[in-house]
């Protein structure tokens, strides 16, 4: 079936639209875990939602949450390296969200129905540690995924799993 | 089993080999404090691994509209949020294929000469990471090697984006993206290279006096590789700019030079400084 754009998907490869209608909520998941609020997790999304959208033809068929999440992650780290290397305030481009005003209601639901208190905990780990969990955890690619996407051998893809962990830990106790 | 061992982590994971989740399974058979341990993490990513969130219905439509409204005003445009290695397009390095095969077999290929810097392998690793960029796949960020370029190397300018950084042995490669879509090199290699020898060996290329130390350049076609030694470090940049439009934007200047030589004073001095060869 061809997608909204008229294009025809080769065998294996998932459309555009049916990532966004089908794992959005789970890119969202691992954006938040990692980004730690709403509105930095959406921009990790959708500018991942955008990479995805125009990478598709790249992509083999294997783990598509695996792919999905090692671009979230992607997206993730680059804007966090930017941000610690050149600190500045961006001016919104979208006029919706300067002249938004108050939340929607379902927005004030959904943010209310977050369990913050996990989100408080696993923000307050080192960067490295929390990105290891979360792909871990969240988004359940294995240490030899996460050591490739990390860039790190996989013992230490295993030390940060533990150590992140004890940290959480030490924290919810 | 004390509490730091990251095999409980592991053996949770079912990452172990079996010799290891023996030991672990021994581990427990014998600890309490052990078995407590691993409830507790076991728990814990239980409730990490559970815990969906699920965005309002007007976040999914503002991500998805922003998406689309990029796509359509222009595909190959920088989205309205980051930067983005898929969205990068230099077509110019298509072409740069042939120039290395030339290059590598002048230099003698990967690991064929021991002189520094050899020019064909950095060519070679600077192609292969943007032809990763250009198809829209993702590289990963050695953080190490992120630091020690950011942190340790020369003053990058605020206005080239860092897009990917890797440490092999002593070489760091870091490479970064200008506003006008130059996607250049950077490489830093443990000791002095011998310009000459360089030259020699390309059969190509020039040596600039740079006030006391000297730089070595050459546009290869598609390709431009400088070259600056001194202070113990050699430093290779490779892009598809011409050097010395790559070495003012390395060193922040604001106009472009025409040529090499040209305006060298502005470009040796502002060099000079951020390399730390002069002091």
């Amino acid at each position: 079936m061809a997608d909204k754009a008229g294009r025809t998907p080769e065998p294996g490869v998932p459309t555009w639209d049916g990532i966004a209608r089908d794992h959005l909520r789970f890119m969202y998941s691992v954006a938040y875990r990692l980004a730690g609020n709403q509105s930095d997790a959406e921009d990790v999304v959708q500018e991942a939602l955008l990479r995805v959208k125009r990478g598709l033809e790249s992509y083999t068929p294997g783990s598509l949450q695996g792919w999905l999440a090692r671009i979230v992650t992607n997206v993730f780290l680059d804007e966090t390296r930017r941000r610690k290397r050149r600190p500045q305030t961006h001016l919104p481009d979208d006029p919706d969200r300067v002249l938004a005003g108050a939340p929607g209601a379902d927005e004030v639901l959904a943010m209310e129905t977050l369990p913050d208190h996990l989100q408080r905990t696993i923000s307050s780990l080192p960067e490295e540690f929390r990105t290891a969990v979360v792909l871990c955890d969240v988004a359940g690619l294995s240490y030899a995924e996460i050591a490739e996407q990390s860039g790190v051998p996989v013992g230490t893809v295993r030390s940060r799993i533990h150590r992140g962990r004890l940290q959480l830990r030490e924290v919810l106790s | 089993m004390n509490i730091d061992d990251d095999r409980l982590s592991a053996y949770l994971d079912d990452e172990l080999a079996s010799a290891e989740r023996d030991e672990v399974d021994t581990a427990l058979a014998s600890d309490p404090a052990v078995q407590s341990l691993l409830a507790e993490l076991a728990e814990m990513k239980a409730v990490f691994g559970s815990s969906m969130i699920e965005p309002s219905r007007t976040s999914i439509n503002r991500m998805i509209g922003a998406v689309e409204r990029a796509d359509e005003q222009n595909p190959l445009a920088p989205s309205p949020v980051v930067d983005s290695a898929s969205r990068r397009r230099v077509p110019t390095f298509a072409a740069i294929a042939a120039s290395v095969v030339i290059i590598a077999s002048v230099v003698g290929g990967v690991g064929g000469t021991a002189s520094i810097p050899a020019i064909g392998d950095l060519v070679a690793r600077h192609e292969a990471a943007a032809s990763v960029l250009d198809s829209g796949a993702e590289l990963a960020m050695n953080d190490d090697a992120m630091h020690e370029m950011m942190d340790e190397g020369p003053s990058i300018p605020d206005v080239l984006d860092l897009t990917y950084a890797d440490q092999d042995g002593s070489l760091v490669h870091a490479v970064f993206e200008s506003p006008d879509g130059v996607l250049l090199s950077l490489f830093r290699q443990d000791g002095d290279a011998d310009l000459n020898e360089i030259g020699t060996e390309m059969g190509t290329g020039e040596i600039i006096d740079m006030g006391g130390h000297e730089m070595w350049a050459s546009d290869m076609g598609e390709t431009h590789v400088a070259v600056i030694d001194g202070d113990g470090f050699t430093w290779t940049i490779i892009g598809n700019a011409e050097a010395d439009h790559m070495m003012i934007m390395m060193s922040d200047l604001p106009g472009r030079s025409p040529s090499i030589g040209e305006r060298i004073g502005d470009v040796t001095d502002a060099i000079i400084r951020p390399f730390r060869l002069g002091n």
